[in-house]
């Protein structure tokens, strides 16, 4: 069973918009970063003004692992998966750790193929995945 | 600005514990290599006046003298009875304490000081640290703090997010997969006639790394470092000094650790990795007044083995991508123009976070590698880290 998520002061909001199905990362209100995961100020310009904004949930493949140790808990039966890491497409450099709803074959993976946001309820709480067009697959 | 006080401290003295795989406490490995070093350059522990290690990264739960041994272990093992200035750091990697101690003995807070490292093998060899989910299975465990966003999608070790920078390397530069297969292959020749490696006398075969066992694609087994436990340790003194010691010494060139001010924590690129790097090399040949053509061989941090490419290019030994092909057996080898990881590096000596790596750097310079010695060691680097997190590095000379 995959760990779950346990929000605290600053993720709260994070995981809430989860909840409902809604990505939504924190964007500094003075010079319109975009960071993740949030944290007190921004990371650019050092404001403090920062909120929780909702984005396409559009993003790129930035690069993939795939686990055949038992590294992780939760996913010990799972051998192998792998998880993806992608861009989203609001602004360079902001990346979320993610996982695809259905399995792919890694070699199959290309850096920038299009990803899509698809939330996946667990037991009691939800995670967004990303799913990649199949005709974008090599 | 530059750094005031280069060459004004010097490695007089270098003492290796055992490596082991096994039980031994690691008190007694500890003793080992202070002993050593100490004795090595004929000083006894009545003359040393300051201590400084690191043990663990801030945040890792760890028991004094099971899974280290910090300042007040070592100061009552090995008898350390006159010292006067101490340092147990938790930021940075083992040259964040080499660096306390080096500013400890140049602004005249001590004279003879002790730096050491102590690594114990976690017990299952589950290979890569794994914070705050463990790596048992339970029935439902919470994810907190940065685990957060990475332990739901099965993602905690250090190894993970390694592979997953590689992937994005060979990708980013169209390099060839197998040409780490240098890097391996001669970290191991070197350990395999070096006597303070768990891999001594025990070759590796460029068929036995391109078969070994997948852990975490495109990183296999013999792509990480090799848990052991042991001790290695290190003795400074001022300039002065150190002339009159039995050894040559080896001169701290200059030294530093890096900040990174921006806080993507989970999400690390490759480029913040390089770029990292490279703020930190620029700083260190500047204060060294020495660059990446002077180096007479280079000590690079390889916990993962793709932590070598990136070191070579964040310190300017060749351009950005071009690592790969750098990185050939003819070049890197005892007798090439740039040895790297003349003493096995963490892959083959064992993975003591970067003291292996000082160690031999400072024998290097002292003209003290014995079969390993390379021709031309006026001076030798030493990078730790991944690069960019909790990175640092020296350069030592011989004047």
């Amino acid at each position: 069973m995959r760990p779950r998520p346990c929000p605290d002061e600053l993720s709260a909001g994070f995981w809430e918009a989860v909840d409902r199905h809604m990505l939504s990362i924190q964007r500094c209100s003075a010079c319109n970063l975009y960071q993740h995961p949030p944290q007190w100020s921004c990371d650019a310009c050092g404001s403090l003004d920062l909120r929780l904004e909702e984005v396409s949930g559009d993003a790129r493949v930035h690069s993939w692992v795939t686990t055949y140790r038992p590294l992780a808990a939760g996913f010990h039966g799972q051998l192998p998966y792998t998880a993806v890491c992608v861009g989203l497409v609001e602004q360079d450099n902001l990346y979320l750790l993610t996982d695809l709803p259905v399995g792919v074959n890694e070699r199959d993976l290309e850096i920038g193929a299009p990803a899509r946001v698809k939330f996946v309820d667990y037991d009691g709480f939800a995670l967004p995945q990303f799913a990649i067009e199949p005709g974008c697959l090599r | 600005m530059t750094w005031t006080k280069s060459r004004s401290v010097a490695v007089v003295g270098v003492g290796h514990s055992r490596l082991v795989r096994d039980q031994t406490p690691l008190p007694i490995l500890a003793l080992e290599a202070a002993t050593r070093a100490i004795a090595d350059c004929g000083l006894t522990p009545a003359d040393i006046d300051g201590v400084a290690t690191y043990p663990a990264p801030a945040g890792a739960p760890y028991r004094e003298d099971i899974d280290v041994v910090g300042v007040e272990g070592m100061v009552h093992y090995a008898h350390l009875t006159n010292v006067r200035w101490l340092s147990q750091v938790n930021l940075g990697l083992v040259v964040a304490a080499m660096t306390e101690a080096v500013h400890a003995i140049a602004s005249g807070a001590c004279q003879n000081a002790l730096v050491w490292k102590t690594m114990r093998a976690p017990a299952r060899h589950n290979r890569g640290p794994c914070d705050a989910v463990e790596t048992t299975e339970r029935p439902s465990s919470l994810a907190t703090g940065s685990a957060q966003y990475v332990a739901p999608y099965g993602v905690t070790s250090a190894l993970q997010w390694a592979a997953m920078k590689f992937e994005n390397y060979l990708r980013t530069y169209h390099a060839d997969r197998e040409a780490m297969s240098a890097v391996v292959l001669n970290a191991r020749a070197n350990a395999v006639i070096n006597e303070n490696a768990i891999f001594h006398g025990r070759p590796l075969t460029a068929e036995e790394y391109a078969s070994s066992e997948m852990v975490a694609a495109p990183l296999r087994l013999h792509d990480c470092d090799i848990p052991v436990t042991g001790a290695i340790a290190v003795l400074l003194t001022s300039a002065e000094i150190a002339k009159d010691m039995p050894h040559p010494p080896a001169y701290i060139a200059s030294i530093g650790v890096n900040g990174f001010r921006e806080r993507r924590t989970l999400n690390y690129t490759l480029a913040d990795h390089i770029e990292t790097g490279g703020r930190l090399a620029a700083q260190l040949w500047r204060d060294a007044g020495l660059g990446p053509s002077d180096m007479g061989s280079a000590q690079l941090y390889d916990g993962f083995s793709p932590s070598v490419w990136y070191w070579l290019e964040a310190a300017g030994f060749c351009g950005r991508g071009e690592a790969s092909k750098f990185a050939s057996a003819d070049r890197t080898c005892l007798t090439g123009e740039l040895p790297i990881n003349t003493f096995g590096g963490s892959l083959s000596q064992g993975r003591m976070h970067g003291m292996g790596h000082i160690a031999e750097a400072a024998l290097q310079v002292m003209g003290r590698g014995g079969s390993r010695q390379v021709d031309r060691a006026d001076a030798v680097c030493m990078f730790d880290g991944s690069p960019m997190v909790r990175g640092g590095g020296l350069v030592l000379s011989r004047s």
